[in-house]
């Protein structure tokens, strides 16, 4: 009951920010933005179930995308990184996986918190950043985006772990 | 039933997620401006090669149909061209002698002297020969005689000189014996034509006094006193006027016919001739 509680609050304020204040941290001219609204998500407990997963990351994406008027982009794209997510911790568990009760950077172990966040934040901006080009022109381009996105992201994140997780 | 709820049951999680994200995709082609024209552009283009596949390939089913048309539509085509044939023929019966042969005719002298053409075809003709004859394929049963003349749309080409019943001989411009009064149409001076033998493509213009000019060029034309062939009926044109003969030219005319390339000719039946020949006894005796 009360890790509900905890992750309910954590979403709130994920999003609060997100929304408020991540748009003013973008990179040359919105060519990078952090989505920290992602870390909630992967830090939900895998004893969760799926479709309550989906569900959460679905409507967590419809509210950034309602605020950023990309609507669906950023839904299709956390829905995707979900369905992976678990696969993901099932190939890179090692003895080093702890707690499946808790995701985050004080109950795991930092390496393998680090392989798990990575590809995640990877694999989701993949999706979204070829859904919000939704061409293949400039293909260069959109490569870069995707590896600076991910880049300033996972920063951002993995400070927030180090500030407010870590034991 | 059961079965479809346990298996409904046991997937609805990856149901759930394949209804969200497909939601999801229908929110972006919907709602976002950049995606919707990208995505409508592409399902147009495929939409349009995948009908165009479609056409090519229904398109063989068609073929007979289309087939069926074409055959329909070139059996009137050939009634047309029939119809048409039939009264260009009638037409061209009735406005003879004036209309078709205006080229080569003076048509003021034609309202004068009435003149019968008789259209024939040339089914035999030699050019190499010293004394050249044209077969024609009309006889008196079609109303030829004896002393008739014989042109082609270029100019003229013979007299007759011998009928039988289906067919006619007419002794061709290139025959020595062919001999035709023939005139300068610029000059007006009248002199006589004549074949020498040789060359198909010429013939000779003589008894014209040299005091006169006559020019390359020339047109060289029936004088009409014959009264076989109608007055300024083309012979053909100088084609050298140095060579004389006593006082007199010899001038070379370039005929107008090609007689190696004769089809298609008229029989000339001069109306008004009987009445002349008549004269021409009286006197004589």
């Amino acid at each position: 009951m009360i890790d509900i509680i905890k992750h309910s609050i954590a979403g709130v304020l994920f999003l609060f920010f997100q929304i408020f204040l991540m748009d003013n941290l973008t990179l040359w001219h919105d060519i990078a933005t952090p989505y920290i609204f992602l870390l909630f998500l992967f830090m939900l407990p895998l004893d969760l179930p799926l479709g309550l997963e989906f569900a959460i990351a679905f409507f967590a994406g419809m509210i950034v995308d309602i605020a950023n008027a990309t609507y669906g982009q950023h839904a299709f794209a956390t829905l995707f990184a979900m369905a992976i997510r678990r696969q993901l911790i099932a190939v890179s568990t090692t003895s080093a996986f702890r707690n499946l009760h808790e995701i985050s950077l004080g109950t795991q172990n930092n390496t393998w918190y680090i392989t798990y966040l990575l590809p995640m934040i990877f694999i989701h901006h993949v999706i979204f950043i070829m859904i919000s080009t939704f061409s293949f022109h400039h293909f260069g381009y959109t490569i870069l985006k995707i590896l600076v996105n991910t880049a300033y992201t996972f920063i951002v994140n993995y400070l927030i772990c180090i500030i407010f997780y870590r034991k | 039933m059961f079965r479809i709820i346990k298996f409904l049951s046991d997937f609805r999680d990856a149901i759930l997620w394949i209804t969200l994200q497909v939601l999801s995709f229908w929110l972006i082609v919907t709602f976002n401006d950049a995606q919707r024209h990208t995505m409508g552009d592409t399902i147009l283009a495929l939409s349009g090669s995948i009908q165009e596949k479609r056409a090519g390939l229904t398109g063989y089913f068609n073929l007979t149909k289309a087939n069926e048309e074409l055959q329909a539509e070139n059996i009137e085509l050939h009634q047309n061209i029939t119809k048409l044939k039939n009264q260009l023929e009638y037409l061209k019966d009735e406005l003879n002698p004036d209309s078709s042969k205006i080229s080569v005719f003076d048509t003021t002298k034609l309202q004068k002297f009435a003149y019968k053409y008789i259209p024939c075809r040339a089914i035999n003709n030699s050019t190499d020969k010293n004394y050249n004859y044209i077969t024609l394929d009309k006889g008196i049963s079609d109303g030829v005689k004896v002393g008739m003349g014989v042109i082609s749309p270029k100019g003229v080409a013979g007299t007759i000189v011998r009928v039988s019943q289906d067919y006619s001989l007419a002794l061709s411009m290139l025959n020595i014996r062919f001999k035709l009064s023939a005139k300068d149409l610029r000059t007006g001076n009248v002199g006589l034509y004549e074949w020498q033998g040789g060359d198909s493509r010429y013939g000779y213009l003589k008894d014209i006094p040299q005091d006169v000019e006559i020019r390359i060029g020339d047109t060289v034309a029936s004088s009409g006193y014959s009264s076989v062939f109608p007055e300024g009926f083309v012979i053909g044109v100088i084609a050298d006027n140095k060579s004389t003969q006593g006082g007199f030219y010899k001038a070379k005319v370039a005929l107008s016919t090609d007689f190696t390339a004769l089809k298609d000719l008229y029989i000339i039946e001069a109306l008004h001739r009987p009445q002349i020949d008549s004269l021409m006894q009286g006197v004589e005796q």
